[in-house]
């Protein structure tokens, strides 16, 4: 082995270089295309978004005003009218939801957290993760048969109910995830006083999960709030202000159906102004959730 | 090992009274009331659960069953819905929801894989929450206001620009797929709405399942000198391949089950037609549709067979859907490290 | 400004009764005996340590005392514990109404997050057969917190909430809370483990003050505290309690090879 410095390549050696410098450029430019595509993918993605704010605001906004939360619709050609009955039996629909919801979300949490582990809780929480995946107006149907047609009329009652089963599940999973988050010490210093289970579940665990089982809370009624397939022919929509649970009822989401299939410019300009304000409350609940569970898992965890 | 005194030895002197008020003679004894009432309501809570499940499906198909019971399979199988003359079949709805469907998952999850791997490999650590959060928002839109969206400005796009574009500029007006009269409501507007409704969902559980591969993969295939995208390719793709796929199926059960949008612009009519273009019926946006204004109990009760139909379907999807991501939970606790 | 004396003059019994007496007891977890025949006296107006190196069983044993070990799932014991010549273990006993007679303190301070510091203390009464008025509990509030050391730092802010306190001052809040009932016994699971040296330095002078008035039982990984703080000593290793005298005479001339060898720090 000649030691004389730095050789001359061979034609082998060149030819080898060659190969490899041809097929890093090769490798080289799928990087740069791949990169490119997914950078389009990502940008693609955040437009429709953006779109749908866009023309919602520019649409809607004029319509919103006060006179939009507290006058009833006008009939079409007089402008002015507004969808006060729609926000108030959205309102009752929800309160009813939750009136059925809470109690068993919350108690089926707890129920889960406590038996954590055995084949009950696990065959509960499959069954609740079925549940949620059900498509809504499948729920429709159901009240339909369960309480509509028995009874003989539509009910915002019915409509309550449609929407309850599509709570339950998510409140029992956010009431078991709140509640597991309770270190156990706490629960132990409450059975060391000597307080029975029952009590420590309710004077400590729940108390200190109440704050995660608010939010979850609030998102399911975010999520519900927007849901029209249900109500379809469980509360029916109500042209006339009604606060009754036995008889249909507005509901802001059923409105806006209503009016968008409508040729009527008032009626759509309302319909608008609806998905405007119906996307700003979602909005602010799903915004105001994040942010609460972030400052609660932030301060104690790491990624 | 003892110490000194034994246990029967000590006569138990009777306990003085305490600041309590109570004595340890009479107190230990007896069982906590309480604790079992408090037990028995929260596992009747949780048992209503299953038995709220198994309501639904027993009263759908009860709704169902004079219409299942006069079909039987050909429900399934024949496309003429007729309610002068009493005949009804599902296959036009059933053709429409797997059309749209597919439709929904091939235009959503290249693009929402894209952005999760965006988001998992490319992005600054400091972009990911804020754009994983604008894309999850995507999932807060109600349904009805997708479709109003969908109405006035997706419809009169697609119809004034984009159809046009493929069939002319693109000359592929001759493909069947393309092909036929376009009034706006189609198939392939739903398609793309359910596209924009399905892809946070996707994204999202793709995001996670990218982020929990190990650092250490990247690594070894960046010291081996793999490009980004190789290294994406063939390191990192790899092992979240069963969880993506799972974010995928979970992403079809939504959209099987989509109503409003679906039913505002796909122009609810029971066809069966090769072109994208051509409008159709889902399961979900007939049922929407035809409800108020259903003519007869044969037509009603045809109506919510179909509803059962759905019930079915999105069961079975959406177990298979958990079942994966399950699957890749438990993998990537056990065996990733 | 002193607290009013408790009720009962203890001070008047006689020194060293067993007041709580382990016999034969055997813990389990699952199948796994955590500890294995343990025969333990504790006597009252004495602080007895339990010391041993991690996984010994000294926290096990500890918390078979109030029957906090089965709240654990799958966790058991057998044997008994005679708790002033009862034995909590004996079938129809209520755990639940067993631990409202003895007191526990934990090694990490467990304040009630949503409660206030006067609700901590009082978190106790609230179980008690007799419960207590409203100004009678104020009273044992301020007698509990002046008891553990902590009145005068919080006196003008009971109703803030519980964890503006700092670690030192949670963990006397949890003493105060445990010492509000009045129990005979309390136990103390590594209490100032969690605690900076001076914090831990008032936590034991207290609890040289209490046990003029109760049975202290202390589970400690540190030997010098051990030796500071307790009159008895018991040296848990693998389970089995190897051995028990007095502190002195366990820190100087333990019997057994293995307390020594633990002691000298040929294994920790």
């Amino acid at each position: 082995m000649s030691m004389a410095g730095p050789q001359r390549p061979t034609a082998r050696q060149r030819a080898v270089a060659d190969r490899t410098m041809k097929t890093l450029r090769r490798r080289r430019v799928v990087n740069g295309i791949m990169t490119g595509v997914i950078g389009l993918a990502a940008v693609i993605t955040t437009l429709p978004l953006l779109f749908i704010l866009f023309h919602l605001v520019r649409e809607g906004s004029s319509a919103v005003s006060v006179d939009f939360f507290t006058r009833m619709p006008k009939p079409p050609g007089e402008a002015g009218g507004g969808m006060a009955n729609a926000i108030v039996g959205s309102l009752i629909i929800i309160g009813v939801a939750c009136g059925i919801g809470l109690p068993i979300g919350v108690g089926a949490g707890l129920y889960l957290a406590e038996f954590k582990g055995t084949r009950i809780a696990n065959a509960v929480r499959f069954l609740a993760d079925v549940l949620n995946g059900l498509p809504s107006i499948v729920l429709g149907i159901f009240a339909w048969q369960f309480l509509v047609k028995p009874l003989g009329h539509f009910s915002a009652l019915a409509g309550g109910v449609a929407l309850a089963a599509m709570m339950i599940p998510m409140i029992t999973r956010t009431t078991e995830e709140m509640v597991r988050l309770v270190p156990t010490s706490l629960k132990e210093a409450a059975m060391a006083l000597g307080y029975s289970r029952a009590r420590t579940a309710m004077t400590v665990v729940l108390r200190t999960a109440t704050a995660g089982i608010v939010t979850g809370v609030l998102v399911s009624v975010a999520r519900i709030a927007g849901e029209t397939a249900p109500l379809l022919f469980t509360a029916l929509g109500n042209q006339f202000w009604s606060l009754r649970l036995d008889q249909p009822i507005a509901a802001l989401p059923l409105q806006i159906f209503v009016y968008s299939n409508s040729p009527y410019d008032d009626w759509r300009q309302l319909a608008w102004a609806g998905s405007l304000v119906l996307i700003a409350v979602v909005f602010i609940i799903s915004v105001a959730a994040r942010f609460a569970t972030r400052s609660r898992v932030g301060a104690g965890s790491h990624d | 090992m003892r110490t000194e005194g034994t246990a029967a030895a000590v006569a138990p002197a009777a306990p003085p009274a305490r600041a309590g008020g109570f004595s340890l003679a009479e107190e230990i004894v007896g069982k906590a009331v309480g604790d079992r009432v408090y037990i028995a309501v929260i596992t009747g809570f949780a048992l209503m659960v299953p038995l709220l499940l198994i309501l639904i499906f027993w009263e759908v198909a009860l709704a169902g069953w004079p219409a299942m019971r006069q079909f039987g399979f050909s429900f399934l199988t024949s496309s003429e819905w007729d309610p002068v003359r009493g005949q009804f079949g599902a296959a036009s709805a059933i053709f429409g929801t797997v059309v749209t469907s597919i439709l929904a998952l091939v235009i959503a999850t290249p693009l929402a894989l894209g952005v999760s791997i965006f988001l998992s490999e490319y992005a600054p650590r400091w972009l990911r929450q804020p754009v994983a959060f604008f894309v999850d928002l995507l999932a807060a839109i109600p349904s009805v206001v997708y479709g109003l969206w969908g109405i006035f400005v997706l419809i009169p796009l697609l119809r004034e620009h984009v159809v046009p574009f493929i069939r002319d500029t693109l000359h592929l007006g001759v493909l069947p797929i393309f092909s036929g009269p376009s009034w706006g409501n189609s198939v392939f507007a739903a398609g793309i709405i359910l596209a924009i409704m399905v892809l946070p969902y996707i994204a999202s559980v793709s995001r996670e399942v990218l982020l929990a591969v190990p650092r250490s993969q990247r690594e070894a295939a960046m010291a081996l000198g793999a490009t980004r995208w190789e290294t994406i390719q063939k390191a990192v793709l790899p092992f979240a391949k069963s969880g993506i796929i799972g974010g995928i199926i979970l992403g079809l059960g939504r959209a099987l089950g989509e109503t409003m949008a679906v039913t505002m612009l796909i122009g609810n009519k029971h066809e069966i037609s090769a072109s994208l273009f051509a409008p159709g019926y889902t399961m979900a946006s007939l049922i929407a549709n035809e409800f108020s204004e259903a003519s007869g109990d044969l037509h009603l009760a045809a109506l919510m067979a179909v509803g059962f139909v759905l019930l079915l379907v999105a069961l079975i999807v959406n177990a298979v859907a958990r079942w994966l991501v399950w699957q890749v939970g438990r993998a990537a606790a056990g065996g990733a490290r | 400004m002193s607290a009013p004396a408790p009720t009962t003059d203890r001070r008047a019994e006689p020194r060293g009764r067993p007041r709580l007496q382990a016999d034969c007891l055997t813990a389990y977890f699952g199948d796994n005996a955590a500890i294995r025949d343990v025969s333990f006296d504790l006597r009252d107006r004495e602080v007895t340590a339990v010391i041993g190196p991690s996984g010994c069983g000294k926290s096990t044993f500890l918390r078979c005392l109030n029957r906090l070990h089965e709240t654990t799932p799958l966790a058991h014991a057998k044997g008994r514990v005679l708790l002033d010549g009862r034995n909590i273990y004996a079938r129809g006993v209520d755990a639940i109404r067993v631990r409202k007679h003895i007191g526990m303190v934990f090694q990490k301070p467990t304040p009630f997050p949503t409660m206030s510091i006067r609700d901590n203390v009082a978190a106790g009464l609230k179980v008690i057969t007799e419960r207590p008025s409203r100004s009678e509990t104020n009273e044992i509030v301020e007698r509990a917190l002046t008891r553990a050391a902590l009145w005068d730092e919080v006196k003008d802010r009971l109703s803030a909430n519980a964890t503006a306190l700092s670690g030192g001052q949670q963990q006397r809040l949890c003493i105060a809370r445990a010492l509000a009932t009045d129990p005979h016994v309390l136990l103390l699971d590594e209490p100032t483990a969690s605690l900076d040296p001076i914090s831990s330095q008032k936590v034991e002078e207290l609890l040289y003050e209490l046990r003029k008035d109760m049975t202290i039982v202390i589970v400690t990984h540190n030997m010098q505290q051990a030796a500071r703080v307790s009159d008895v000593t018991g040296f848990f290793l693998m389970g089995e309690l190897v051995e028990v005298g007095p502190t002195r005479t366990m820190f100087t001339s333990p019997s057994d090879r293995r307390t020594e060898d633990y002691i000298t720090g040929r294994f920790g």
